[in-house]
């Protein structure tokens, strides 16, 4: 498969992105004062009349235990490679965490997402956990659909490869909200400070890619979601939070929720997922007012000797960083990564170019590109009006082919409820490196959003 | 000036209890076993707008009866519930502290604060919600007098060194001791320039322990004076009766959203 970045008409792109950034920004403007007047927790102080008993509604809302938040938002480019621009979206993202007792209780969790309303096809509703925990004496049983995060390190954490995340999801919070559940049977065992996790994983659930086939091309993916044996995954991990030291071990071996593409036709190409061992390691710990984190991992593929331009070469990627409080409302977080691959070949070199495109793209995507790679990740975080208002800049720099992303963002809560995030997400880099590859994600947003 | 401040700390009467006798026994008169609360801290800028910050609270007291464990749980405002944060103190050293986020599903160790620094984003400070050991400062009796009704002895206490000034930033405090139970009823904050800072008013407390003589303010309401923020902080639901094990300080806790 041939890839090619398309041009744009970025003459309507400005022109639709002008108008509904300013629209958008207008909203924003004039909505608190809206709302300063329709919530009563801001009118100036009044001594509180007295308390009435929660209604029928309240009492089932708090049983229940109901929340969640809809937010409108507004990107200027889609994050998924097909060149749509200026994009308003909305989405209802409803939870529920009952209770049932001392024995148990349950959460699930919905997004109900459009994120192009000028476009009739994006509409998508997706259960993103939903599980039933049960306690039984020193053990712990989680039973459902569950997101399950691993690793100490901040947002670069080579031992999270478990559960799958959306990296085409549009939201000011993706970090967070990309992630995925799978279904999963996990039990915990604990003893005082130490906690001996075992998982299986039935159903193997990807992550969604930004990807889409350039016009004339076909991409397909064999999600291997049958639930057949040669498709679960299994995982295990002992981990110790307590004391002035914390770490982990840990080991996962089922199907890497990363894809790799092979073509099958001129003009099909089909990505699948093949199985991975992962042995991995982490640590947190503090040293003065500095904290430092470390996370590493060995990845085991089933192309150990790296022969197979389809399968991902085995390697070794760990994490080592640290945070800081520069003041009370300034912290500095600073993160370096080594990715070492193993039995490593340069795909740039090889003849055939509909070969070299898709081995090309697989490395971009397994970050395969060369034998070493080394890189920063920062994230400068500062708050103001007692915590209201955050400015935040977010970046994660390659040193082997100099891309970069860089998230300057700003948000701010006009009430409890309601909270506005506006920002810019830019992927920059030559053209056969990741953030490269990403350029046309690149793009303006605005979010407002309210938690119920 | 040590032998001055020394000498202004004998008591005022043969009678009386020391300034610093006075401030061990406010000290310790908090310190309970161990306790189940709710608490709504309200925040309210110059302008009137408020903000409201729901949790629920254990606690247990380590054997040296001065550090604590404490587990917090957010429940509101919706975009902070089912955050869990649990801290083991130690006074002679920093904390350790971990916070675990619902949306990250992640349990993090956090760098430990300086004791100025704002208690999530209120007028508190760390210091004022982890009161320091009575030798962190010098106590003097200024005087007695009745305050709203009740007997109080106003003691002035200055950081008994610079670090100390630095770390709680404050140049000196002000408080009325009731004399009935050793609690606090009013406290005046001056920064480390000699400027008015912050008042602290705790019109209400209520005796949680009768044979330990235990008590626990049910209402604190801190102004700052140089930006006119102001937090109130009740306290609802209060169970000192209810056991509370070790391990209820651990991730397994703090990771349950509910």
């Amino acid at each position: 498969m041939s890839v090619e970045l398309r041009t744009a008409d970025f003459t309507l792109i400005t022109r639709y992105s002008s108008l509904a950034a300013i629209a958008l920004a207008a909203i924003l403007l004039a909505l608190p004062t809206c709302l300063f007047a329709a919530d009563p927790s801001l009118e100036p102080a009044t001594p509180a009349p007295p308390e009435e008993p929660p209604s029928a509604t309240t009492a089932w809302i708090d049983k229940l235990g109901l929340g969640g938040f809809v937010r409108s938002d507004y990107y200027s480019a889609s994050k998924r490679l097909d060149d749509q621009r200026s994009l308003p979206g909305l989405t209802f993202q409803p939870k529920a965490l009952p209770k049932f007792g001392s024995w148990g209780d349950a959460k699930i969790e919905w997004r109900i997402t459009d994120d192009n309303l000028r476009n009739d096809s994006r509409f998508q509703g997706r259960m993103l956990e939903g599980y039933t925990n049960f306690y039984f004496g020193n053990v712990d049983l989680r039973v459902g659909k569950q997101i399950i995060t691993w690793g100490r390190a901040d947002a670069l954490n080579p031992t999270d490869v478990l559960t799958p995340k959306d990296f085409t999801l549009l939201s000011a919070r993706d970090e967070e909200e990309r992630r995925i559940g799978t279904a999963a049977l996990k039990a915990n065992y604990y003893r005082g400070d130490y906690t001996l996790s075992l998982i299986w994983l039935p159903i193997f659930n990807p992550s969604t890619i930004p990807l889409t086939a350039p016009p004339g091309f076909q991409i397909t993916e064999d999600k291997r979601s049958q639930g057949r044996w040669t498709e679960q995954g299994f995982a295990a991990k002992l981990d110790h939070t307590g004391g002035d030291f914390d770490w982990s071990v840990s080991y996962y071996y089922g199907l890497d929720v990363i894809p790799t593409g092979h073509s099958t036709t001129p003009t099909l190409t089909e990505l699948t997922h093949n199985r991975i061992h992962m042995v991995g390691a982490d640590f947190a710990k503090n040293l003065g007012r500095f904290g430092v984190r470390g996370e590493g991992a060995y990845v085991h593929t089933q192309d150990p000797d790296g022969t197979n331009i389809d399968v991902k070469n085995p390697y070794v990627y760990y994490v080592l960083g640290v945070d800081h409080d520069v003041t009370e409302d300034l912290n500095i977080n600073l993160q370096a990564y080594q990715r070492f691959i193993i039995n490593y070949q340069d795909m740039f070199k090889i003849q055939d170019p509909a070969v070299r495109n898709i081995a090309v793209l697989n490395v971009i995507f397994q970050q395969q590109m060369d034998r070493i790679q080394e890189g920063l990740s920062g994230r400068i975080k500062a708050q103001w009006w007692n915590d209201t208002l955050e400015a935040e800049l977010l970046g994660v720099w390659n040193a082997n082919r100099s891309d970069f992303f860089v998230r300057p963002s700003v948000s701010y809560a006009f009430t409890d409820r309601w909270k506005g995030f506006m920002g810019w997400d830019v992927f920059n880099g030559r053209k056969e490196s990741l953030n490269g590859f990403l350029q046309n994600n690149s793009a303006f947003f605005a979010e407002l959003r309210a938690t119920f | 000036m040590l032998i001055g401040a020394a000498a202004l700390a004998a008591p005022a009467s043969a009678e009386e209890p020391s300034a610093r006798d006075i401030m061990e026994k406010n000290f310790y008169v908090t310190k309970i076993k161990h306790m189940l609360n709710e608490s709504t801290m309200t925040l309210t800028n110059d302008k009137g707008q408020q903000r409201v910050r729901k949790t629920r609270s254990v606690s247990l007291l380590q054997p040296n009866g001065i550090d604590s464990k404490i587990m917090i749980r957010f429940l509101q405002p919706g975009d902070v519930e089912g955050t869990g944060y649990l801290q083991v103190q130690h006074y002679d050293g920093e904390d350790d502290m971990w916070i675990y986020l619902p949306a990250l599903k992640k349990v993090r160790r956090l760098v430990a604060n300086n004791k100025k620094d704002s208690f999530v984003g209120s007028d508190f400070s760390y210091g004022d919600i982890l009161v320091p050991v009575v030798d962190t400062y010098q106590h003097v009796i200024l005087k007695s007098e009745a305050l709203d009704g009740e007997d109080c002895w106003v003691i002035e206490s200055v950081p008994a060194s610079e670090q100390i000034r630095k770390d709680y930033g404050y140049g000196k405090k002000t408080s009325w001791i009731r004399k009935s139970n050793f609690m606090e009823k009013k406290v005046e904050f001056m920064d480390t320039g000699g400027r008015p800072l912050k008042t602290m008013v705790v019109p209400e407390i209520v005796e949680v322990d009768a044979a330990g003589h235990k008590w626990w303010a049910l209402k604190r309401e801190v102004k700052n004076l140089q930006t006119g923020h102001s937090t109130l902080l009740i306290f609802e639901n209060l169970d000192t009766k209810k056991p509370v094990g070790e391990d209820f300080f651990t991730t397994r806790y703090l990771e349950r959203e509910k």
